[in-house]
């Protein structure tokens, strides 16, 4: 058993799955010592109605990232979807075909990512930024500036569901997320993922196509976004102009506390569920401290760092 | 000729004329002489910013906590100011604390070997919550009137901030240009690998460019502060980091030690122009992001475009 | 005769614990170019290296100018007169012909550190003018040539007062026509009195413009000659010097049918190529760097771009350019740069194993990890991997073993045609008579081989056939039966039939 665990930590990725294992114990035995109202029922509920939706874009993203590459444009492409849907929804869309629309808007920002990053070959960082700040903007046009309200109560109820105690959303992301350990798992695309990251000219010599894989992760991220701002629309019932922004760099802190390296192939799905559910209880936690949100983000800042540090290795 | 006219900073430069041509057709209220002063005290503050991140990025860095430090900076100088510090003063002490900062984020990507972008993110929320910490996320403002009418007054008839933005990008770009320590930063820049190799100490060169960069924005930060009376702990500067790299890069600076601080400033001013003239054609305001986003989106293209191109024929 | 300049002695320098150096003493003179030669791994740039301060040697001393010298780094080396021009320049292409000849220099500075742009200008086009270089010193680097980019490189060792200039593979990346104004440059060096060291492995060349030459063979100094009319032989007789027959195993075989034939192909470095391949015969394909070899196994590949010509697989013509394409049809391709293009050193020998045969291993969409188990553990044992265990990072390995995974990646699809580009470069004694012995018991079994290889030994001693080029064109083919290694030395060497004339 040791001897298993001392290779496991030696394994690239897996230091800090092991390291956010123990934090993570820690933290939420410190927590439930410390505050009264974190062991509860309903606390938990929220927790994790607040970290479904994270944990949704959080996957596909950390696959882009095992690939070399970033997509800074997640909260934009949630905030265009959220919109849109809610419009749909008061323009009195039935909601199977509001969800379709929706989801299909989220694919297409998607491709458009994955058109800049796979076809023209720029650079993920720059392309992202600049469809982040484009599709925001499409988010104020679509809104006029006024918050998009009054959704049907079928809809927004659908927060509120429970399966045994436990939300919906929070059960669709699990399944999201066992959906994607298997396929970077038990499939050849784990592998081929894997292989353009760390090394994609080898894996070109070996017949893998690095554009293909990287424009359907693109548009994979979009279509995960697009059902993740409808479980966050549910939960707000309401949407304006500024929705989910700043999402982008959430769900980047969350995956790279879980050991994904941003210069890619490294890092598995493990750590970036970890990840999440490092932040969100840290934030739950700190909320009941009644430490506001930029406390929470230091906090989360300084994990970043002392996580994302790399000691120079000996050279030969 | 031909030459000049490829680069990407005249690409933009007269995209930005034509821009500006269109506006002053399209709206009455463009081209008058009060909104050009509005809109070159717009672009001040962002102006010199972009000179502090124009060379972080020709450096191959990337610098996401600018916001952060403008927010640390301005409080800092703001409340001296207002505790009756002399002016001059207190835009050192913000511009120092701008240089620590910066200081702080090249060591950890240098010597611990964190990505820049990852390192400034997490210090843009560190350094944020710091400052929110300190101050428990009050405005600070109320300055006194000696101070903001300094940086309020105006020269020629433009902004005092504008032509400070102007003195700063003269002395970057000689420094750039001129001095043996700005050829540096370029040749750190197009390879830092090839420059250890010369002898020359790349990390050191790439921590004093954060360095700068930091200064730039610990005066922008005053200057913000001069001009708008406030400084919110916890809100102001929060989207600086993204708007000025995307001026940046449109202006054709590029992560390998391409394009020039002109460029980055012809950059800002677009963006500015944009922003300016829309809400003056009355175009709902909605449509002023998504514009400013296409258009963005459009230069970087073309930037990684030319960058690629010319690659080639390496 | 006057005293060397540069001489080292006893010089000793292992890796990994396997020594590479073996005690080799070098000199060169004033106003003298110095040829070095050895085949690939003979030790020639680990030497140049440790002279430059780019590593550090176990034993032995350098004598520059007759005192002893250790260089911290190749700028200090350069300070003191020892510069190196490598293959791959060391410029900056964002900054102008004049900042990299004079870039942080004391000189071209006053106190406030301003550079002063009108001096380095000003030197800089006299140092170009005198090396007979027409070129504006404001342009910057990457607009420029090759050549040009090559002029630069010795201005900057000018400038610096070198008194050794080291030159590795200089005309490897020239077109032709430039090679003769590029020996101009070298011979003006020359009777200024500088120091030539000449790295190459083209014949004709060090024919040409060496005095002397030095051979290493194995780590070790295979002696001195000096240059003169016919003595080309000698050099090439001591650079391969081991008995052949020993050392590589070759079978007579009967070949099948035409496995792979190419007609008249072009593409980015290769012009109208034509090659015929059978089922158990091995081609050596033997070219210099730069000589079309591995531009001819991409473009059959698919991996770079074909702009005419055909390729048939078995009479079915391979019709796109993509890897895919070449992959179904049945071709597998062993790159030269192991590390950047062969394996990807952070996955295990499994996922190295099965890189390209993945779907095979599907069974409704889900990798069958039992059977991968089984038939990665087949190939490792088939072809002697050494390791702790499948699941082991490729990175541990040693270069032969790696090599051997990449072999294992292809024949895992099962080829009829296996392209092997430098199959045993960086790798040890032991593991190349391996590699041999694989060679020839593939194509025992029937596999068309395509061996492509700058050593000549080792294309002689594996080929049924081998074809030589040069240029990015055929220069040369023979049946392997007695063909001395001077012809395809020369074959290698020459000018296509005098196509000089452009």
């Amino acid at each position: 058993m040791r001897k298993f665990l001392a290779d496991y930590i030696k394994k690239d990725g897996n230091r800090n799955v092991v390291l956010l294992i123990v934090y993570l114990v820690i933290q939420t035995a410190a927590f439930s010592i410390l505050l009264p109202n974190f062991m509860t029922v309903s606390n938990f509920q929220n927790l994790m109605r607040q970290s479904a939706e994270l944990g949704m874009v959080s996957i596909p993203l950390a696959i882009v990232l095992m690939t070399g590459n970033i997509d800074l444009s997640i909260g934009s492409v949630m905030g265009v979807c959220a919109i849109s849907m809610a419009r749909m929804l008061r323009a009195g869309l039935p909601i199977p075909a509001a969800v379709l629309f929706t989801v299909c808007i989220g694919a297409l920002a998607g491709s458009l990512n994955g058109f800049c990053v796979a076809k023209l070959h720029l650079d993920g960082l720059v392309a992202t930024i600049g469809t982040q700040v484009m599709l925001r903007g499409f988010c104020y046009i679509l809104t006029g500036g006024r918050s998009v309200s009054g959704l049907p109560s079928e809809f927004t109820r659908v927060s509120k569901m429970y399966v045994l105690g436990v939300p919906i959303s929070f059960l669709l992301m699990l399944a999201i997320f066992a959906v994607a350990i298997f396929v970077m798992q038990k499939t050849r695309i784990g592998i081929q993922v894997h292989a353009v990251g760390y090394n994609a000219r080898a894996s070109r010599f070996s017949g893998i196509e690095a554009d293909k894989i990287k424009f359907r992760l693109f548009v994979m991220s979009g279509c995960v976004a697009a059902i993740a701002s409808m479980f966050m629309l549910m939960r707000f019932a309401s949407a304006e102009s500024e929705f989910a922004n700043g999402y982008d760099t959430d769900t980047l802190v969350a995956i790279l506390l879980g050991g994904i390296n941003i210069a890619g192939g490294s890092g598995n799905m493990l750590g970036a569920f970890l990840g999440l559910i490092t932040v969100a209880i840290l934030k739950n936690g700190l909320n009941h401290i009644g430490m506001t949100a930029t406390y929470q983000q230091f906090i989360v800042g300084l994990l970043i760092v002392i996580s994302a540090v790399r000691l120079p290795k000996k050279r030969d | 000729m031909n030459k000049i006219l490829k680069r990407q900073e005249t690409l933009i430069a007269i995209f930005s004329l034509l821009v500006f041509a269109v506006f002053s057709v399209c709206s009455d209220n463009f081209f008058t002489a009060t909104n050009i002063r509005l809109l070159f005290q717009q672009y001040a503050v962002n102006g010199i910013c972009v000179l502090g991140v124009g060379i972080v990025v020709i450096l191959g860095g990337i610098d996401l906590s600018a916001g952060s430090i403008l927010a640390i900076s301005g409080a800092l100088g703001g409340t001296l100011v207002k505790m009756g510090v002399p002016t001059i003063l207190s835009i050192l002490a913000s511009v120092l604390t701008g240089m620590f900062l910066g200081l702080v984020n090249g060591t950890i990507i240098t010597k611990l070997h964190v990505p820049a972008i990852i390192a400034t993110i997490a210090t843009n929320y560190v350094f944020r919550g710091i400052l929110v910490i300190i101050t428990g996320g009050f405005w600070v403002n109320n300055f006194p009137k000696s101070f903001t009418s300094m940086v309020t007054g105006r020269f020629l008839g433009l902004s005092n901030v504008f032509w400070m933005a102007m003195v700063f990008l003269a002395v970057l770009t000689f420094v750039l240009h001129y001095t043996n320590f700005g050829r540096k930063i370029y040749a750190v820049g197009t390879s830092a690998e090839t420059a250890e190799k010369c002898g020359i100490n790349a990390d050191r060169i790439y921590i004093l460019g954060f360095v700068i960069c930091g200064a730039m924005i610990g005066y922008a930060a005053m200057m913000y502060a001069g001009l708008y009376g406030a400084i919110s702990t916890s809100g102001t500067g929060a989207s600086l980091g993204t708007t000025v790299l995307a001026a940046a890069l449109a202006g054709g600076i590029n992560f390998n030690g391409r394009g020039t601080l002109i460029g980055g400033t012809i950059g800002m001013f677009l963006i500015t122009i944009i922003n300016n003239g829309l809400i003056q054609m009355r175009v709902s305001e909605y449509w002023i992001n998504a514009v400013t986003g296409a258009i963005i989106l459009l230069a970087l293209i073309l930037n990684a475009m030319n960058a690629k191109n010319a690659g080639r024929d390496m | 005769m006057s005293e060397p300049v540069l001489q080292t002695k006893g010089i000793e320098k292992s890796f990994f614990g396997v020594q590479v150096l073996k005690g080799i003493d070098f000199e060169v003179r004033r106003g003298e170019i110095m040829g070095l030669v050895g085949e690939n791994g003979a030790g020639k740039s680990t030497l140049m290296k440790i002279i430059t301060g780019l590593y550090t040697n176990d034993g032995g001393t350098i004598l520059f100018e007759g005192n002893p010298v250790v260089f911290p780094d190749p700028s200090k080396a350069r300070d003191v007169g020892i510069s190196i021009i490598h293959q791959e320049f060391n410029l900056f292409s964002q900054l102008s012909v004049a900042e990299n000849i004079f870039l942080d220099r004391k000189d071209y500075r006053n106190r406030y550190g301003i550079v002063d742009w009108k001096k380095m200008y000003g030197d800089a086009e006299r140092i170009l003018r005198e090396l007979g270089a027409d070129l504006d010193v404001r342009t910057l680097v990457r607009q420029l040539s090759v050549r040009e980019q090559q002029l630069v490189e010795i201005a900057k060792a000018v400038s610096a007062n070198a008194k050794v200039l080291i030159m590795d593979e200089p005309s490897a990346a020239l077109p032709d026509n430039e090679v003769q104004k590029m020996f101009h440059v070298v011979r003006m060096l020359k009777d200024r009195g500088v120091a030539i060291v000449y790295i190459s492995h083209r014949m004709k060349e060090i024919e040409e413009i060496c005095d002397r030459v030095s051979v290493l063979r194995d780590g070790r100094n295979e002696g001195v000659v000096e240059m003169s009319k016919g003595k080309v032989d000698d050099v090439i007789s001591m650079m391969i010097g081991r008995e052949i027959s020993d050392y590589y195993p070759h079978s007579r075989r009967s070949f099948g049918q035409v496995v792979l034939r190419v007609e008249g192909v072009s593409g980015q470095g290769l012009e109208e190529t034509s090659l015929e391949i059978k089922s158990g015969e091995v081609v050596g394909l033997y070219g210099l760097a730069g000589s079309g070899t591995t531009d001819f196994a991409e473009i059959v590949m698919g991996l770079s771009r074909r702009s005419a010509g055909k390729v048939f697989y078995k009479e079915a013509e391979v019709k796109r350019d993509s890897i895919k394409a070449a992959m179904s049809a049945g071709i597998a391709y062993v790159p030269p740069d192991r590390r950047k293009e062969g394996i990807i050193v952070m996955m295990d020998i499994t996922q190295n194993t099965v890189m390209a045969n993945l779907r095979a291993y599907e069974k409704a969409g889900v990798l069958q990890n039992k059977k991968i188990y089984e038939k990665v553990e087949e190939h490792v044992e088939n072809l002697q991997i050494k390791c702790a265990g499948q699941s082991q990072q490729v990175l541990r390995l040693s270069g032969g073993n790696q090599q051997k995974v990449v072999l294992a990646k292809w024949l895992d699809r099962n080829p009829g045609l296996l392209i092997l580009n430098e199959p045993t470069r960086g790798v040890d004694v032991g593991a190349k008579s391996e590699i041999y012995r694989m060679i020839d018991k593939l194509a025992n079994e029937g596999l068309g081989i395509l061996m492509i290889s700058s050593e000549v030994p080792e294309v002689l001693g594996v080929s049924d056939r081998v074809v030589v080029m040069c240029r990015g064109r055929v220069t040369g083919e023979y049946v392997n039966e007695g063909i001395g290694q001077d012809v395809l030395l020369k074959a290698a060497s020459s000018n296509a039939g005098g196509e000089e004339n452009e």
